[in-house]
């Protein structure tokens, strides 16, 4: 295990940087009103008072793709973390229980595997409307999954080393066990694929409110915002640029720590 | 393995039975109130009184306890009788398999070609390692991976349709009608499955059999091709099949952009317009190919991987 390199230390302090400075912008409303409608002023191009330009209704296109940002962004890192939450959970007590409940579990997911995500979605949005918690259902719905399933593996592995092992014979109880020997070398490949896993969720949650099932207007968001771009797309390829650019570069960016931190932990597994 | 693949064949009715049992509470949860709904769609919207309400719920069977409304329904499902739709007041059966032969044709073609561009792009970025045509393909498939079908299809039209004025941006009919909503599903799998076969390809070549190959003399082109690359082929296929569910879910969105009259678009528009009957019909038949097409993904992997054959 080599100390983290310098340059991933910067690009952490880049990106705290960047994620302090939007939410003190749009605390501090050092951006214009996201919602405030200007049909004088519709389609503008880019300019000192609105640096991306507006919209179809005169809109600022940057402060929506901030206050969008903070929606579509905020929504996929909670459905993450309940989704790696109880898929953990359940994969772990899977195999540390085995037997029946293991298999149980293996059966179950396998099954729901084969029923598409977004057709998932749409049935939740038919019971509870259109709005931002059926997508969070929907998405959470199907997302422990792979993390039961990635935990399932993980621990069954870990069980049947020598120090897992070893550990067990000395005598202590479950939950030290599972909280001192299974969950530290658990971790990384967990938190690895939670950072593989994010750009998922952030492409169901904007693509299921790109079909305007997500948060209803005016409430501003990475795929409804694209959706209305899209169908000024003729004459103002611009306005679906920018939520569409947001949406690819922020996936593109988790996928890639994700990346940076499965490398080790899997030639660290593999013997 | 082999046994929890039995397993799962017998799962495979009871999740589809929960699944439909789902879409048959599907009005009760959505709080509406079945005669009600039958009538202003029978009588064009005029309000009716409580005892037409009540003939009427006694000729739909509401009266009756949920679970032999569900022994009905059921029944009424297997003999391919999914009622008729709200807005239409046609037979839904025929409506969801004209969507679903469109569906089926649109992910089957996207599938298939993203297989074969794959595992072309695969075989040469691991053939060529570290040198350019690797660095490339790696790269532009980790940004084409990035790219989610509703950012992917308006790039698409905006290209194709407006800009160079190569296809019809939206319609359906003629074969030229599949190229972008197919290319929209083709290009995020192709670029995740190249990726695949070319860690597969790297595995492979540093496998001894390859070496002996090589010290036969054999040319390195020929044992690229012909050794390593049969063996990464299984992977891929066998991810190809598993991928279909989700490329199912990916075509919603394409439909609904590109107009394709498929599965996704009509479960679309039986949610927004609340066409209930519609919505459950289509359900059922994504959700039955959905288990379908992972239980015949299993025995393609279990067919093609040697290891699991003599298992």
């Amino acid at each position: 295990m080599t100390a983290p390199r310098p340059r991933l230390i910067r690009h952490w302090i880049v990106g705290s940087i960047i994620v302090v400075a939007v939410v003190a912008a749009t605390r501090w409303r050092l951006t214009n009103d996201p919602n405030e409608i200007d049909l004088s002023n519709r389609f503008a191009g880019p300019s000192f008072d609105v640096p991306l330009g507006t919209d179809e209704l005169g809109r600022d296109m940057l402060s929506r793709l901030i206050a969008g940002g903070l929606v579509t962004i905020g929504a996929a890192i909670f459905a993450l973390i309940v989704t790696a939450l109880i898929g953990t959970v359940l994969g772990t007590l899977a195999a540390w229980r085995g037997g029946r409940i293991g298999s149980g579990l293996l059966i179950t997911t396998d099954s729901l595997v084969a029923i598409p995500d977004v057709v998932l979605a749409l049935i939740a949005v038919s019971v509870l409307g259109a709005n931002l918690a059926s997508l969070l259902i929907a998405v959470i719905a199907v997302g422990w999954l792979s993390f039961a399933r990635l935990s399932f593996e993980i621990v069954s592995r870990l069980l049947v080393t020598d120090y897992a092992m070893a550990a067990q014979m000395t005598g202590v109880g479950p939950a030290s066990f599972i909280a001192k020997t299974l969950l530290p070398n658990a971790a990384r490949p967990l938190i690895a694929h939670a950072f593989l896993r994010f750009p998922g969720k952030l492409l169901l949650l904007s693509g299921l409110s790109f079909l305007g099932l997500g948060p209803q207007p005016p409430t501003s968001e990475w795929g409804s915002m694209l959706a209305r771009g899209v169908a000024e797309i003729e004459r103002h390829p611009f306005v679906p640029l920018v939520p569409g650019l947001a949406i690819v570069i922020t996936g593109f960016a988790a996928a890639a720590l994700g990346r940076r931190l499965e490398t080790p932990a899997i030639t660290a597994t593999t013997p | 393995m082999r046994s929890s693949r039995i397993q799962r064949l017998l799962c495979a009715p009871l999740v589809l039975l929960a699944f439909s049992f789902f879409a048959f509470l599907l009005p009760d949860l959505q709080g509406i109130d079945e005669a009600r709904a039958t009538l202003l769609a029978r009588s064009e919207g005029a309000e009716p009184t409580p005892e037409v309400l009540a003939a009427i719920s006694e000729e739909l069977g509401l009266d009756r306890p949920l679970i032999v409304r569900f022994g009905d329904y059921l029944s009424d499902v297997v003999t391919g009788d999914f009622g008729q739709s709200n807005i239409s007041r046609t037979d839904v059966l025929p409506q969801v398999w004209r969507a679903a032969t469109v569906s089926g044709a649109v992910v089957a073609l996207a599938i298939g070609i993203a297989v074969v561009l794959a595992s072309a792009l695969g075989i040469i970025a691991a053939s060529r390692r570290d040198r350019w045509p690797d660095r490339l393909i790696t790269s532009v498939s980790r940004i084409v991976i990035a790219i989610p079908v509703h950012v992917l299809t308006p790039i698409l039209v905006f290209v194709c349709a407006l800009w160079l004025d190569l296809v019809p941006t939206s319609g359906w009919g003629d074969p030229e009608h599949y190229v972008l909503p197919v290319l929209a599903l083709a290009l995020g799998p192709a670029a995740l499955f190249s990726q695949v076969v070319r860690s597969e390809m790297l595995d492979a070549l540093e496998q001894p059999y390859i070496r002996t190959a090589m010290a036969k003399g054999l040319p390195w082109r020929r044992v690229v091709w012909l050794h390593a690359a049969r063996v990464s082929l299984v992977g891929v296929l066998t991810l190809g099949s598993l991928f279909i569910a989700g490329t199912l879910g990916g075509a919603v969105i394409a439909e609904v952009i590109l107009g394709v009259p498929g599965l996704g678009r009509l479960l679309h528009t039986a949610l927004i317009t609340s066409d209930v009957p519609m919505f459950q019909g289509g359900l059922i038949i994504t959700i039955t190919a959905g288990i379908l097409i992972g239980l015949a993904g299993d025995a393609l992997s279990s067919l093609l991987s040697p290891t699991e054959r003599h298992g």
